[in-house]
């Protein structure tokens, strides 16, 4: 009996407490298709690859990021442009099977591929989740300016040429 | 046939005092330039066959050094030595000063014909820097007044 | 154990007298990392990465070019080496570009190897690297200097390896270090590029990514391939490879160093020769000729269709109503399944491989030859011998890698060289060599010639070789056509040479003669094995080798691919073994050969064959008789792994697996049998040639349970009396030597009968076949790398014969003789004597067995221009 009354006259009003209080609090929550929630800074989302200030793709193929992947996620050939160039002819990542651990990001070079804060990926085909070249490489000209500090921004211009040029005779 | 047969001769006696026909590529490549004051590569060729060894070894060796100049040079070879002890008295000076003087490239020919400039590595006159060699005499302890006199005088000489 | 010992980092090391310090500590498993040292060149010491600490020396040494002397005591790892090295790399990174992930060496470099241990991360150069601009407008500074090769001079190391590999290993002449300092160039002479057959090395040995390959260039890492142990098939030498492979593709083949072999250096058609594995000729799916068309079918129809046809032809005919060919390419399990294949399931003998030879084979052909050759020549015996002999063998096409074992005979050992052939070959040029060029056909009067003139020698010494006054005098009554004046007359060689020849190889310790695969074409070669016999019984100690044509040639005589031998060369006595071996009856043994077997079926008395891995209407010498006489047949089942000449003649054809493809094991000329992994699976709806007889062999009735090749291996080496390993693992790189029983060779000489050739006034010159520049055999030119060589097909013709017909580089021309005419563009070859039309063997547009007649003994053609 008393402990009926306890319920009633005292656990009640205290939840209710809880409840009003709530009610002039900032939602944690947010209304999510409308609204999108504040990202961590080195949130890892979907992948993208980068490219240099001229457009030219960054990536070289070197395969690094590959070799460092732990879910062997990506698929890489590389090939050459008319100019001697090495590059990607096919780069695709299965992001079904990505962790989203960032090695990828910490092998690579060239400072070309990074992990974004994109995380609406869904599709109902298994298909769609192999990113193939085209959906990963950042758009030229840019919508949006680059949102990657790079330690190397220009195109690398081999090596500065040496003062005295060829050799004499 | 660019080579005279007197200096083929002169290479193939040579040839005979070495054990092995490949140290005379040296003596042989001096003697051709001797004649012809510069060397390339049929004259390589040349002295392949008198010597009988392959013509990149000889090609090797007279691109080694830097006194077998490919195409005729002027008639002061000047050759600036560029290693350490002259470098650290200013031997590059001295180079960009000879080429702006005379107005000419590293390595080309002015256009009278006169004076090639070329930097070089170490002549062995390491004491007395900074210094250059022109054809085959030594110019020691040079400074731009001395450089300028010479060249007077060498203009003048013609 | 060692001459003395030496120690190094606390453990006691053996050294032998002459080895470096660098040496005795490999051999003991201690590393020293290296760049420009390499085990079969002399050191240099030209990068300082070995450094080592010694006791009692000043300074520190390098490991490659000290000699190791007793009680050495040797830090190879001390903190002084390692801030030695760290040094040293710090000077060789001042000019090397960090451009690993475009480089195609990175992931086996071994700078980048080295630096990884000892190198420091940061540099305290600031100076701008040096690079040498190849084009002005360009950031990439990548030159091709060859037509494999790419130079990128920017990251060399200054090691010397690749000019030393060209002119020390391989006597070449074809690329040079120029300049000096780090304006150092690589590059092959001006106005030529690098080319030789040897040019793959080179990019294998660079220490660093300066020298690139074409074939591999930005295709895949290194490490995500799978690497398979094989053995080359392009040649009897036996050169082990490795096969690097991802995603079933075979992406490039790089050698396996054998001490016993190769040493670590193989030629380019063994490096290039992968490539026909994926050739757009591959034979994808059976085939079945219908209406006269070959049409795409599955393996059940073709399996069945073989098995009515084969079953209604025996019910009415015997065995010897059939014929098998197999190709001396295959593998010793694939041979020994056909030819059992053969006997037990068809129940015919009429079973060759010999397929491009001239001469009708007698009975016991092989086994005679083995007879006066009993000499079980190896490569160990090359690295003694002070003389060589190469007779009628274009050796540096042929076995290039023979070539270069002998070519290092002749630079550290001073050996020699007498190669006796009627056609100039590349051997010869620059080794020193004496050359014998002979008439076509005369070469048993210059081998008679020189054994004349050395026993008519008065220094003579007939005791030390064991020769009586009367076999001398024998020798001469029995060869008076072909001694000393008329050889030299006969032959075209002058009579000096010849003595100076025999005088040599009097005086010679230990010679090695060596005959080729033009021998075997020779229309005299019984002939001239007995005179190279002869030749061999004037020296004081003397090996013969016979060469064989095809990579494994010797497996073939060794497995019974021919109508009169079983496994093991054994003799009809064999027969009940055999019997009871394969559980059933096997036929008579009066098989046929190849000209026996092609006879036959003009006559009607064969109607149904199987060729396995062979193309004989291309190599046979009678390009058109093979093609009438096969087309005769009622059925005619191919096995192959290209669409040949022959297999457009087939009723059925059977896709078969390459190389690449089959694991087994392959017998070089030495008699080596070597295991040979398979590297991918096979591709297209191609199957093993094993598992494709035994399924042959379970529709006819007659199944052994051997569809792999290791099954087939057990019962071979059962065969054979259980003398080669167990099992495939168990093969190690000596592999396994099967030793023939060795025959007494019969005292004094052997009588040689010779009839001048008729020259032919309507069909003047002489047609020699032979290999072109980078090619080997008939199946070669399925390989994009090695047309970069050679280009297209031509027509050899002397300088005189050019002159006379008014013919200049690339003209057309018509290559005519009785049986057949060719035509093609002209090459004119300095090097050829007069009067002699060389035909490269590699071209299927120009194949010289078209211009070949079965009956004639030599080839007489005319060239016309057109």
């Amino acid at each position: 009996m008393f402990r009926v009354l306890k319920e009633v006259f005292i656990a009640i009003p205290k939840g209710m407490f809880v409840v009003f209080k709530q009610m002039f609090h900032k939602p944690v929550t947010v209304d999510y298709p409308f609204v999108k929630p504040p990202m961590a800074p080195r949130y890892r989302g979907l992948h993208f690859l980068e490219r240099y200030d001229d457009g030219s793709e960054r990536c070289v193929c070197c395969g690094l990021c590959a070799a460092s992947c732990p879910a062997d996620a990506i698929y890489m050939e590389p090939a050459e442009t008319e100019r001697g160039e090495r590059y990607a002819k096919i780069y695709e990542i299965n992001e079904l099977r990505c962790i989203f651990c960032g090695f990828c990001e910490e092998a690579c070079p060239e400072e070309a591929i990074f992990l974004g804060k994109e995380y609406e990926f869904a599709s109902s085909h298994r298909d769609n989740f192999i990113y193939t070249k085209d959906d990963l490489l950042v758009k030229w000209p840019r919508t949006k300016p680059s949102e990657v500090k790079f330690l190397r921004p220009m195109r690398r211009v081999a090596w500065q040429q040496s003062e005295e040029g060829r050799p004499q005779h | 046939m660019i080579l005279s047969n007197d200096t083929k001769s002169k290479i193939g006696e040579y040839a005979k005092k070495y054990p092995k026909v490949k140290s005379a590529i040296l003596p042989a490549l001096h003697y051709a330039y001797e004649e012809q004051g510069y060397l390339d590569d049929s004259m390589y060729e040349e002295i392949a066959q008198v010597l009988g060894v392959k013509f990149i070894e000889v090609a090797e060796a007279a691109s080694f050094y830097t006194m077998f100049p490919k195409q005729k040079r002027g008639k002061y070879y000047i050759q600036v030595c560029r290693n350490i002890s002259c470098a650290l008295l200013g031997s590059h000076h001295l180079t960009q000063y000879l080429l702006q003087k005379l107005g000419t490239k590293l390595g080309e020919t002015t256009k009278d014909h006169l004076f090639t400039v070329v930097e070089v590595e170490c002549l062995g006159s390491c004491c007395s820097a900074p210094m250059m060699q022109v054809n085959d005499k030594y110019y020691e302890n040079l400074t731009l007044a001395k450089v300028d006199q010479l060249i007077d005088e060498w203009r003048a000489a013609k | 154990m060692g001459d003395f010992n030496i120690t190094v980092n606390g453990k006691t090391v053996p050294a032998v007298k002459g080895q470096t310090v660098l040496q005795a500590a490999l051999a003991a498993g201690i590393d020293i990392p290296v760049f420009c040292w390499h085990p079969q060149l002399v050191p240099v010491g030209a990068c300082r990465i070995c450094l080592v600490e010694i006791e009692k020396f000043p300074k520190l040494q390098v490991a490659c070019a000290t000699p190791a002397a007793d009680g050495m005591v040797v830090m190879t790892e001390s903190p002084k080496v390692v801030k030695a090295r760290q040094g040293v790399l710090e000077f060789i990174l001042a000019h090397h570009p960090l451009d690993c992930p475009t480089c195609d060496k990175g992931g086996e470099c071994d700078l980048q190897d080295v630096t990884f241990k000892y190198g420091l991360d940061y540099s305290r150069l600031q100076e701008p690297k040096h690079r040498n601009i190849v084009d002005e407008n360009s950031t990439f500074d990548d030159l091709q200097i060859g037509p494999e090769i790419i130079r990128n001079q920017n990251r060399c190391i200054h090691c010397y390896r690749c000019t030393r590999i060209v002119d020390e290993a391989c006597f070449e002449d074809d690329l040079g270090a120029y300049q000096r300092g780090y304006h150092t160039e690589i590059l092959p002479p001006p106005h030529r590029e690098i080319r030789n057959l040897y040019s793959g090395n080179v990019v294998e040995y660079c220490p660093v990514g300066a020298l690139t390959n074409d074939d591999w260039r930005y295709k895949v890492r290194v490490w995500l391939t799978k690497q398979a142990k094989s053995v080359c098939t392009h040649c009897p030498d036996g050169c082990n490879l490795t096969h690097w492979t991802f995603h079933n593709k075979i992406f490039r083949a790089t050698s396996r160093p054998n001490e016993n072999i190769d040493r670590g250096f193989i030629c380019d058609i063994g490096r290039y020769g992968y490539q026909q594995v994926a050739s757009s000729d591959r034979l994808k799916q059976p085939m079945i000729k219908k209406n006269g068309e070959l049409i795409e079918a599955t393996w059940e129809e073709a399996l069945n269709l073989i098995k009515t046809q084969v079953s209604e032809l025996k019910s009415k005919l015997s065995g010897n109503a059939f014929f098998g060919l197999i190709g001396e390419t295959s593998t010793n399990e694939e041979i020994y399944s056909f030819q059992r294949f053969l006997r037990r399931v068809i129940g015919t003998s009429h079973i060759d491989s010999r397929i491009n030879r001239k001469r009708r084979l007698t009975f016991g052909e092989e086994v005679t030859s083995r007879a006066i050759a009993p000499d079980h020549v190896s490569y160990q015996d090359i690295d003694k011998a002070d003389t060589f002999v190469v007779y009628a063998s274009d050796l540096h096409s042929e076995n290039p890698i023979t070539a270069l074992r002998i070519k290092r005979g002749v630079r550290y050992r001073d050996a020699k060289i007498i190669i006796i052939n009627s056609r100039s070959t590349h051997l010869g040029v620059r080794t020193g060599a004496t050359n014998l060029l002979h008439k076509p056909g005369t070469g048993l009067a210059v081998l008679t010639g020189i054994v004349d003139a050395a026993v008519s020698s008065t220094t003579f010494d007939k005791s030390a070789v064991g020769l009586s006054d009367q076999q001398i005098s024998e020798f001469k009554q029995a060869h008076t056509e072909l001694l000393l004046p008329k050889a030299a007359a006969m032959s075209g060689v002058g009579e000096s040479d010849l003595r100076a020849v025999a005088d040599s190889l009097v005086r010679s310790s230990n010679v090695v003669i060596f005959c080729g695969a033009d021998f075997s074409r020779y229309p005299y070669r019984d002939e001239e094995l007995l005179a190279l016999d002869n030749l061999r019984r004037i020296c004081k100690s003397a090996k013969l080798a016979v060469l064989p044509e095809s990579s494994n040639s010797v497996g073939a005589e060794l497995l019974g691919a021919y109508p009169n031998q079983y496994p093991g060369g054994k003799g009809s006595d064999a027969k009940s073994k055999f019997e009871d071996l394969w559980r059933g009856p096997l036929p008579d043994f009066s098989g046929k050969d190849m000209i026996g077997i092609l006879e036959a079926i003009n006559e009607d008395e064969i109607e149904c064959g199987f060729i396995f891995n062979a193309d004989p209407v291309r190599v046979f010498p009678d390009g058109n008789y093979a093609d009438a006489v096969l087309e005769k047949l009622k059925l005619l089942v191919v096995v192959d792994s290209f669409m040949t000449e022959t297999a457009r003649l087939a009723d059925v054809i059977l896709p078969l697996s390459t190389f690449a493809e089959t694991e087994g094991t392959r017998t070089n000329w030495e008699g080596r049998i070597q295991y040979t992994q398979s590297a991918i699976k096979p591709m297209f709806d191609s199957k093993p040639g094993c598992e494709i007889l035994e399924l042959l062999a379970d529709r006819l009735g007659v199944s052994f349970g051997q569809g792999r090749p290791s099954e087939v291996y057990g019962e071979l080496n059962k065969s054979l009396g259980d003398v080669l390993p167990v099992r495939y693992e168990m093969f190690k790189s000596e592999g396994a030597i099967y030793d023939r029983p060795k025959h007494q060779p019969k005292p004094g000489f052997n009588r040689v009968a010779y009839n001048a050739i008729p020259s032919d006034r309507e069909y003047p010159n002489f047609l020699t076949v032979g290999n072109a520049d980078h090619h080997r055999g008939p199946n070669t030119e399925r390989n994009p790398s090695l047309l970069k060589f050679t280009g297209d097909p031509f027509v050899g013709l002397s300088e005189i014969d050019a002159k006379e017909l008014m013919i200049s580089d690339g003209d057309l021309v018509k290559v005519e003789s009785r049986t057949g005419k060719v035509v093609g563009n002209a090459r004119v070859i300095a090097e050829l004597p007069g009067k002699v039309v060389f035909l490269p063997e590699n071209f299927r547009e120009l194949r010289p067995n078209l211009l070949m007649g079965l009956k004639e003994k030599f080839d007489h053609v005319k060239v016309t221009k057109m």
